[in-house]
C-alpha cells in the first residue's frame, strides 16, 4: 500500500515536469501537441475509491493548466477522464479476471489489444474535452477534429511508451 | 429522507463529479479579468520556478542566435549614435543644450532586464512568463521589448516572476504608427501564422510602401513613441471600406525570444490618475 502511494506520487510529479519542460514545448504541424500526463490517470487501480481519483484527476488538471495559463480547461478534462476511466477499464477486462478487485490496467492484465483500445478511449475522452473547451466555438470543426487526432497520436505514442518503461521495470 | 443519503453516501462520486466541473468551468470563465488570481498561472511561484529550469536550459541553446542578434543590432546602434552625434554638433555651437537634451532622452523611461522562462507560440492566446516581479519593480501594464521588437505587455505580477500578454494574444491590441508618419492604428494578432499581425483602422488617405518600418505610436503610457514593430508586408481594404488593413511582418521572432526588457514611464501611476480623475469629474 506505502509503496503503491509513494510510486503513484512519482509517476505523478515526473509525469506534471515532463509536461510542463518538454511536452507542452513538441507542437507538430502547428497544431498537435502530446499531453501524456494523463497516464497516471489511466492506468490507476481498479478498487480506488472513485471520488479520490476525481479530486486527483482535478488537482493534477489544475497544475498543468498553471503552466499553459488557462486555468480550468486540463482541470475539467481530467475530472471528465476520471469519472469514466473505471466505466471504461469494466469494459476491457478479461472475463477470468472479472472478479480481481485490485486489478491494474497494463499490457499485462488488459493484454495488448484490450490496453490499447482502453487507452484509446481514456485519451480521445480527455482530449476531445481540452480541444472543445479550447476552442469554444464550432467555427472550425476541421481544425478541431485535426487537433483532437493529432494530439490523440502522440499522446498514445508516449503512453505506450511509458506503459513499455513500466512493464520493464516490473519483470 | 434517508433513502436519499444512503443513496448519495453510494453515489458520492456524481456529486463530487458535478461540484469539480462546475468549479473547472467557473474558473475557465472567470479567469480572463485583471482581478484573477495570479495563482492559476504560470506566474505562480512554483510554476515560475519549475520554468526557470527549463528556461536557463533553453537560453543555453538558443545563445548563440542571441548574441548575434545582439552583435548586430549593437554595431547598428553605435553606427546610428556617431551619425546623430556627429549632425547634432554640427548643428548646435551651443553645448549647453546638446547635454540637456541627451539628459531628457534617458530620464523619461525606467528598464529591467528579464528573462523569458516559459513561452508559446500555437494557442490562441499565447502568454510569456518572465523571471521577474514587483521584487525588481515590474508592474502590470508596463511594457516588453526584446532585442529586435515590442514583444508584450505586462499583464499580472507576483514577487518574482511576471505573465506577460505576447503580441500573440486576442487581448492585445497596440497602438501603432508607419515610421516617419504619423498615421496610425492598432495592431491586433488574428491567430495561426505567429510571424504576422494586422494594423487596423489606418486612415485611407495614409502614405506609405510595403517593406515600410512600424513603429508604436507612444499615445499610449506604455511605450514610448518609436519602438519598432515590424514591417508592412501586404494591404488590403478593411470590410467597411473606410481604412486599410495591413499585413505586418513581426519584427520579433516570437519562436525565439530569450532576453527582453522591462520598459517603464516614469510618472505613469500619475498620468493613469490624472485620467482617471478627469473621467470621474
Amino acid at each position: 500500500m506505502m509503496y503503491d502511494v509513494v510510486n503513484k506520487t512519482l509517476w505523478l510529479v515526473g509525469l506534471i515536469l515532463l509536461q510542463a519542460l518538454l511536452f507542452d514545448k513538441i507542437i507538430v504541424a502547428g497544431i498537435a501537441t502530446p499531453l501524456p500526463y494523463i497516464y497516471v490517470l489511466i492506468t490507476w487501480n481498479r478498487d480506488g475509491t472513485r471520488w479520490i481519483l476525481l479530486l486527483i484527476g482535478f488537482i493534477l488538471g489544475l497544475i498543468i493548466d498553471s503552466f499553459t495559463n488557462l486555468p480550468g480547461i486540463n482541470a475539467a478534462a481530467c475530472v471528465l477522464l476520471a469519472m469514466l476511466q473505471p466505466v471504461y477499464l469494466n469494459l476491457f477486462i478479461p472475463r477470468e479476471l472479472q472478479n480481481e478487485c485490485s486489478l491494474e490496467p497494463s499490457l499485462d492484465t488488459l493484454r495488448w489489444d484490450g490496453f490499447m483500445v482502453f487507452a484509446l478511449f481514456c485519451v480521445l475522452t480527455h482530449h476531445i474535452a481540452v480541444v472543445t473547451l479550447e476552442f469554444f466555438s464550432v467555427n472550425d470543426i476541421g481544425g478541431m477534429l485535426l487537433r483532437i487526432v493529432g494530439c490523440t497520436i502522440l499522446t498514445m505514442l508516449f503512453i505506450l511508451m511509458f506503459e513499455l518503461l513500466r512493464r520493464k521495470g516490473r519483470n | 429522507m434517508r433513502r436519499l443519503l444512503d443513496f448519495l453516501i453510494k453515489h458520492n462520486h456524481w456529486l463530487v463529479f458535478v461540484l469539480l466541473e462546475a468549479l473547472c468551468l467557473l474558473m475557465l470563465f472567470n479567469a480572463n479579468g485583471y482581478q484573477s488570481s495570479v495563482a492559476f498561472t504560470s506566474a505562480n511561484e512554483v510554476a515560475g520556478r519549475i520554468l526557470e529550469v527549463g528556461g536557463k536550459v533553453n537560453g543555453y541553446f538558443s545563445l548563440r542566435e542571441t548574441n548575434a542578434a545582439l552583435m548586430e543590432r549593437n554595431t547598428k546602434l553605435e553606427q546610428r549614435v556617431a551619425y546623430l552625434e556627429k549632425s547634432l554638433q554640427r548643428r548646435m555651437s551651443d553645448s549647453v543644450a546638446y547635454e540637456s537634451l541627451s539628459r531628457l532622452a534617458d530620464s523619461a523611461y525606467l528598464e529591467f532586464p528579464a528573462m523569458v522562462i516559459g513561452n508559446s507560440l500555437h494557442r490562441a492566446d499565447n502568454y510569456i512568463t518572465l523571471d521577474k516581479g514587483t521584487r525588481a519593480g515590474v508592474k502590470p501594464e508596463m511594457g516588453v521589448v526584446g532585442t529586435k521588437g515590442v514583444v508584450g505587455i505586462v499583464y499580472k505580477v507576483n514577487g518574482g516572476y511576471s505573465l506577460v500578454i505576447s503580441l500573440l494574444n486576442s487581448k492585445s491590441s497596440l497602438s501603432c504608427k508607419i515610421a516617419g508618419s504619423d498615421y496610425f492604428g492598432y495592431l491586433k494578432w488574428e491567430g495561426n501564422d505567429p510571424r504576422y499581425a494586422y494594423l487596423k483602422d489606418l486612415p485611407r488617405h495614409a502614405e506609405f510602401n510595403l517593406g515600410d518600418s512600424v513603429v508604436t505610436s507612444g499615445y499610449s503610457t506604455v511605450f514610448p513613441e518609436g519602438v519598432m514593430v515590424g514591417t508592412v508586408d501586404d494591404m488590403a481594404d478593411s470590410n467597411d471600406g473606410l481604412s486599410y488593413l495591413l499585413k505586418i511582418k513581426l519584427a520579433t521572432d516570437f519562436g525565439n525570444i530569450s532576453q527582453v526588457r522591462v520598459i517603464a514611464r516614469k510618472g505613469q501611476d500619475e498620468l493613469k490618475d490624472l485620467v482617471a480623475n478627469e473621467g470621474a469629474e
